[in-house]
């Protein structure tokens, strides 16, 4: 993601960020154009934070965020730029007193892009009953309400904090469905925070793994399925363990294991004496952390 | 157009509510037969408590964050927070007057004589000291709000209303006794009817500059208040985290 040469639609660059007893530290990743990136971290990792930085509610320490070019937190050049972002919240329940179509047509008139006939195709698409109360639908209704409401004034950068949360494992798979027509025009683009990693391996471009407010790892997805190694083996092998990877040695029942990002030279260093297999993003997301998290 | 949406949106949402008007305020003409006094206070306490209401929905539903992530600036959002809560307080000020003569006329001469004169909202002064004070109290609100959230802005709010209002009542009742505008400010202050104090202070500047420049001087100094209120809160929102 770094160095791409197309101009990205949102991009954190050294972005600091301390709350009470959180901080975010020096993130650096972007979103290039037509492609779903993805934010994977457990609960607390930051990912919320970030999205609430890209949209401008709150303001970085340190660093430079930029949404579609635009400092998020300036006035009108934000407020424009946002008009073409389109954002799900892991709580999308607001006005929950109100039907569906009464939200609905309370923020459509401030995209000059909404599309009703694309708002009703989709909450026909997704079960969503119009004239329902927001307060009646279940979580995973809201949730697919909320993306309605995102996909609907054809944005150009989708931020989805959490958009499979509470869905069921037969929509969560439409959706991703979805998500890889929305991006087919290459113009559109989606930050797509998740824990689940298999909502990743199905469509994410990059991938962005964030623990404790440090970024992990960011690049290519294919980069870690094609070329990273998880090397598992016993006790023995612990210290040139630790010494080829970059991310320490976690101790397992059965011994330790580690990530390489090099398989060729995993293989070269290890065969024989451990088990040396293609890494999956399931061990990426777990073993990529601070070496000091040895022995977790 | 912006701000034509933000207010839109906030018709919309109090929409459902809006029958509430016509049983509380006919409640509140009640008092009108007992108290006139009490009438007025009731009706701006309805009238502050719906604008407040509009202000504060999206704290209540907790869709501040919602709401900033829309395409709409800041400023913005408090300017159309000014607009629609100053509209319910006018809308509140026409059910005053509405309500008041409407118990008016159906009101007997046994009730109508304990009302000792015009009262409030028929007269001019009444219902320019219903806006008055409903006004200086939006416009010290929304700052708080805007900084600190609805709990902690109202609570200072509240605070910062009882001193301003005991220290009022101290300075006016000490001003009475030794400046020569005593007359006006002893009939006042001797009551404690803050009501009635604002509409003397109406009556006294109508009379000594008479009603023109009087209602030049109000709105001037409504204006100024407004202009530094709406910049305060727009600086606080425009810091606040959400």
């Amino acid at each position: 993601m770094k160095g791409h040469a197309v101009r990205s639609l949102l991009e954190f660059n050294g972005v600091t960020k301390r709350f009470g007893g959180f901080t975010l530290r020096e993130v650096s990743f972007s979103v290039p154009p037509g492609y779903i990136v993805g934010l994977v971290g457990p609960n607390g990792a930051g990912k919320t934070t970030l999205m609430r930085l890209a949209l401008g509610l709150i303001r970085a320490d340190g660093g430079a965020v930029r949404l579609l070019g635009e400092d998020p937190t300036a006035s009108r050049a934000a407020a424009a730029a946002r008009a073409r972002v389109g954002f799900v919240h892991d709580s999308p329940a607001c006005y929950d007193y109100l039907s569906v179509e009464r939200v609905a047509g309370i923020v459509a008139p401030f995209y000059p892009t909404w599309d009703s006939a694309r708002f009703s195709r989709l909450l026909a698409d997704f079960g969503v009953p119009p004239k329902a109360k927001v307060r009646s639908l279940s979580r995973g209704t809201k949730m697919k309400f909320a993306l309605a409401l995102a996909l609907s004034h054809r944005a150009e950068l989708l931020l989805l904090d959490e958009p499979t949360g509470g869905l069921d494992p037969v929509f969560r798979d439409r959706l991703l469905d979805l998500l890889s027509d929305v991006i087919g025009d290459a113009r559109t683009s989606v930050l797509f925070s998740t824990q689940l990693v298999t909502d990743l391996e199905r469509i994410a471009d990059f991938i962005v793994i964030i623990r404790e407010g440090r970024v992990m790892f960011s690049g290519p997805k294919d980069d870690i399925l094609d070329r990273w190694a998880v090397v598992r083996g016993g006790p023995e092998l612990a210290t040139g363990l630790a010494s080829a990877s970059r991310w320490g040695v976690a101790t397992t029942r059965q011994g330790v294991e580690a990530l390489l990002e090099d398989i060729e030279e995993a293989r070269r260093l290890f065969s024989g004496k451990a088990l040396v297999e293609k890494a999956t993003l399931e061990d990426a997301f777990l073993l990529c952390r601070e070496p000091s998290g040895k022995g977790e | 157009m912006t701000m034509r949406h933000l207010l839109a949106k906030d018709v919309r949402l109090v929409a459902p509510y809006l029958w509430l008007i016509v049983p509380v305020h006919a409640l509140y003409s009640i008092q009108a037969f007992l108290n006139p006094e009490l009438y007025f206070w009731m009706n701006l306490a309805a009238a502050l408590a719906w604008a407040v209401a509009v202000t504060t929905i999206e704290w209540h539903f907790d869709a501040d964050h919602f709401v900033a992530g829309l395409p709409v600036t800041r400023a913005a959002i408090v300017s159309a927070r000014y607009v629609s809560t100053i509209g319910g307080l006018a809308i509140g000020a026409a059910l005053f007057v509405l309500y008041g003569h409407a118990t008016a006329a159906v009101a007997t001469e046994r009730a109508a004589a304990h009302w000792q004169g015009a009262p409030s909202w028929a007269t001019v002064d009444g219902v320019v000291a219903f806006l008055l004070i409903g006004f200086v109290a939006v416009a010290v609100f929304l700052p708080f709000f805007f900084r600190w959230g609805l709990p902690t802005g109202a609570s200072l709010f509240v605070a910062s209303a009882v001193v301003a209002i005991s220290g009022g009542t101290v300075v006016a009742r000490a001003l009475s006794r030794t400046t020569p505008a005593g007359e006006v400010l002893s009939g006042i202050t001797g009551s404690l009817s803050w009501s009635e104090a604002v509409r003397g202070c109406l009556l006294a500047l109508s009379a000594s500059w008479g009603p023109w420049v009087a209602a030049l001087m109000v709105l001037a100094g409504a204006a100024v208040l407004a202009a530094v209120s709406v910049r305060l809160s727009i600086r606080f929102y425009e810091g606040r985290e959400l």
